[in-house]
Order: structure tokens, then C-alpha cells, then sequence
């Protein structure tokens, strides 16, 4: 049984955290998932003192937290224990990636609805090494817009554009450049759709 | 013990700096995870907030490589803690943690010897 009381307006934030635990590698969950729980709910109770913005506050330290640590996680128990893996924090996980020789490969299928794939993704892997160190490689998987016309126009426009915004951004916290990126990506598409359809407006007229 | 003797600190040089933050929030005695990440923020004002997946993540590493320990039980510790696991550092720990603070000051004393920071070099001016 647990000991440590939870404020009831806790209880949606510690259940969703429990889920979050769930992407850590299976070893470390086991052996730390009840700490980190622990350790969330103190947390949370102090942030909680501070009100909603306390809490949003914390959501966004432990959604920064999540990305990073889960993908060093992952990356670690793919990688055999040496002595260059064993002493690497979180923020020199990218670093790690130059350990690595990236093989990449994509592919998509129209499916059986869709007259024309409306699907992109791109891949960047920096020739630049410091450029790949700071920012790492870029994945972006862009869906299609649902049967929305010109959806090929916008997932290609979002890809490039989130990849464009990603590596000019000067900001050293990655999850928050990549939340920039997409920010960017769909300010981007709302203002060709506004100009698609003010031109298809003086055509119809 | 022996080994640990013998091991040679400078090899793990340069920590990163969340492993030296929890290295100095363990030199005045052994925490729990938590207490490490309050002791980490409040010293650094807040610039390095640890959150737990970065902390265990860290933790863990350090197990490994000999620089802390776990302490599982905890006589007298309040309702609710005696689950709790408390670290502490070990006698390999408090040298690499020496070490690095060594290194830290030398690379301060060399800043200050290219007039980077005030201090010796621009003490009374230049003579």
C-alpha cells in the first residue's frame, strides 16, 4: 500500500503519469518506475501549492523530461554497456548519435481508399557534425489531411517547413525548438491555405 | 575496497553537469531522489530543474560506475519514507567529485589568468 497521501486533484495527473512510465525500456521501469512515481507526487504536491499554473508548470519540466530521458533510455538499452555509454547524461544523448552510422530507409502506401498518396516524411541527418551533435537527426512523418483537397501540398509544405524552422532555431531545449517547428510549420499552412483560397475566389469570379 | 582505491578518478572526467550536481547535493550526507532534485534546483535558482526520468536515469549510471550507493532502509526516517531509496556517495564518489571541482577551479583560474574574469591578472591594474 502506498503511504505518501495524494491530493485528489493529483489523481488524473498520477494516473497519466503511470502511462508515461510505461515507454521507459522494461528493465529501468522495473527498477525505478516506483521511485519516479514517488518522486512524481511529491513534486506534484509542492506544484499544486502554487496553483494551475503550478501544475502546468510542472507538466512541462516532466514533458521535457519524458522525451529525453525515454529516448536515452532506449538508446542505452540498444547500446552495449561501455564505458562511454555508462557516463553520458541525458543532454549528451545526441552526442551519442555520432557513435552511430544512421541507416535510414522510408516507405508509404497509398492504401486502398485514396485516389493519390497524400503521406510525407523526411529525413535529415547533418553533414555539419557540430550541427548533428547540437541538433541531432530530424525524422518528420507528415499524414494526409483526411480527404481535405491539396493534402500531398500540405504534409510536403509541413515537412519541410518543420525542418526548415528546426535547424534555424537557435533555442538549446529540443523539445521546445521542435514545438516551435511545428507551430511554424502549421502557421505556415493555414496562411497558403487562406492564399489558396483567396486566389480560387478571383477565379470564380 | 582495494579496487576502488586504485581506480583512477580523472578517467570519468568531465562530468556532465547533472551527475556533478547530484554528486554535491550527496556530499553532506545521503538523500533520496526527491530531496537530491529540490537540493539541485534551489542551488542552481532554479537553471537545472532534474525531473525524474533524468534523475534515475543519472542515478543509475552511478550506480554502475561506483560512485554512489543505494541505502534501502533508513532508521528514523518519518511515515511514508521507509520505502523510499536514499544514495549516498561512496569514497570513489568524493574523489571524482574532488576531482572535478579541481578541475573546475583550475579552468576559473585560467579564465581569470586571460583577464576573463576579474581576479589576479587585473588586481590593482596592469603593472
Amino acid at each position: 500500500m502506498n503511504d505518501v497521501s495524494v491530493p485528489r486533484a493529483g489523481v488524473f495527473s498520477e494516473h497519466l503519469y503511470r502511462l508515461l512510465l510505461r515507454a521507459y525500456p522494461r528493465a529501468f521501469r522495473e527498477d525505478y518506475a516506483s521511485e519516479m512515481l514517488l518522486v512524481f507526487r511529491d513534486a506534484y504536491a509542492t506544484a499544486a501549492r502554487r496553483g494551475n499554473w503550478g501544475v502546468l508548470g510542472l507538466w512541462r519540466d516532466i514533458a521535457g523530461d519524458f522525451i529525453t530521458s525515454v529516448c536515452s533510455q532506449r538508446i542505452r538499452s540498444w547500446m552495449p554497456d561501455n564505458r562511454h555509454t555508462v557516463m553520458l547524461a541525458e543532454q549528451d544523448a545526441l552526442a551519442l548519435a555520432l557513435h552511430f552510422t544512421l541507416d535510414i530507409g522510408q516507405r508509404t502506401d497509398i492504401g486502398h481508399t485514396r485516389a493519390s498518396n497524400e503521406d510525407n516524411l523526411i529525413s535529415v541527418v547533418p553533414d555539419d557534425q557540430d550541427l548533428l551533435r547540437t541538433r541531432g537527426a530530424l525524422f518528420v512523418v507528415s499524414d494526409g489531411m483526411g480527404g481535405h483537397s491539396r493534402g500531398e501540398v500540405a504534409s510536403e509544405l509541413a515537412i519541410h517547413k518543420v525542418k526548415e524552422a528546426y535547424y534555424r532555431d537557435r533555442e538549446n531545449d529540443i523539445p521546445t525548438a521542435l514545438v516551435r517547428a511545428v507551430e511554424h510549420a502549421n502557421a505556415a499552412i493555414c496562411q497558403e491555405n487562406a492564399t489558396e483560397k483567396a486566389r480560387g475566389y478571383a477565379r470564380s469570379r | 575496497m582495494a579496487d576502488e582505491e586504485r581506480r583512477d578518478p580523472a578517467a570519468l572526467l568531465p562530468l556532465t553537469p547533472t551527475v556533478f550536481h547530484i554528486l554535491l547535493a550527496l556530499a553532506d550526507g545521503e538523500k533520496h531522489g526527491y530531496a537530491i532534485m529540490q537540493e539541485v534546483e534551489a542551488r542552481t535558482d532554479g537553471a537545472m530543474r532534474l525531473g525524474p526520468g533524468t534523475l534515475y536515469g543519472s542515478i543509475q549510471r552511478m550506480l554502475k560506475d561506483g560512485l554512489i550507493v543505494e541505502v534501502r532502509s533508513r532508521t528514523g526516517a518519518p511515515h511514508g519514507e521507509e520505502r523510499r531509496r536514499y544514495y549516498r556517495l561512496t569514497g570513489f564518489g568524493q574523489r571524482v567529485l574532488q576531482a572535478e571541482a579541481q578541475r573546475l577551479e583550475d579552468l576559473v583560474h585560467m579564465a581569470r589568468s586571460k583577464q576573463v574574469l576579474p581576479g589576479f591578472g587585473m588586481v590593482g591594474g596592469v603593472s
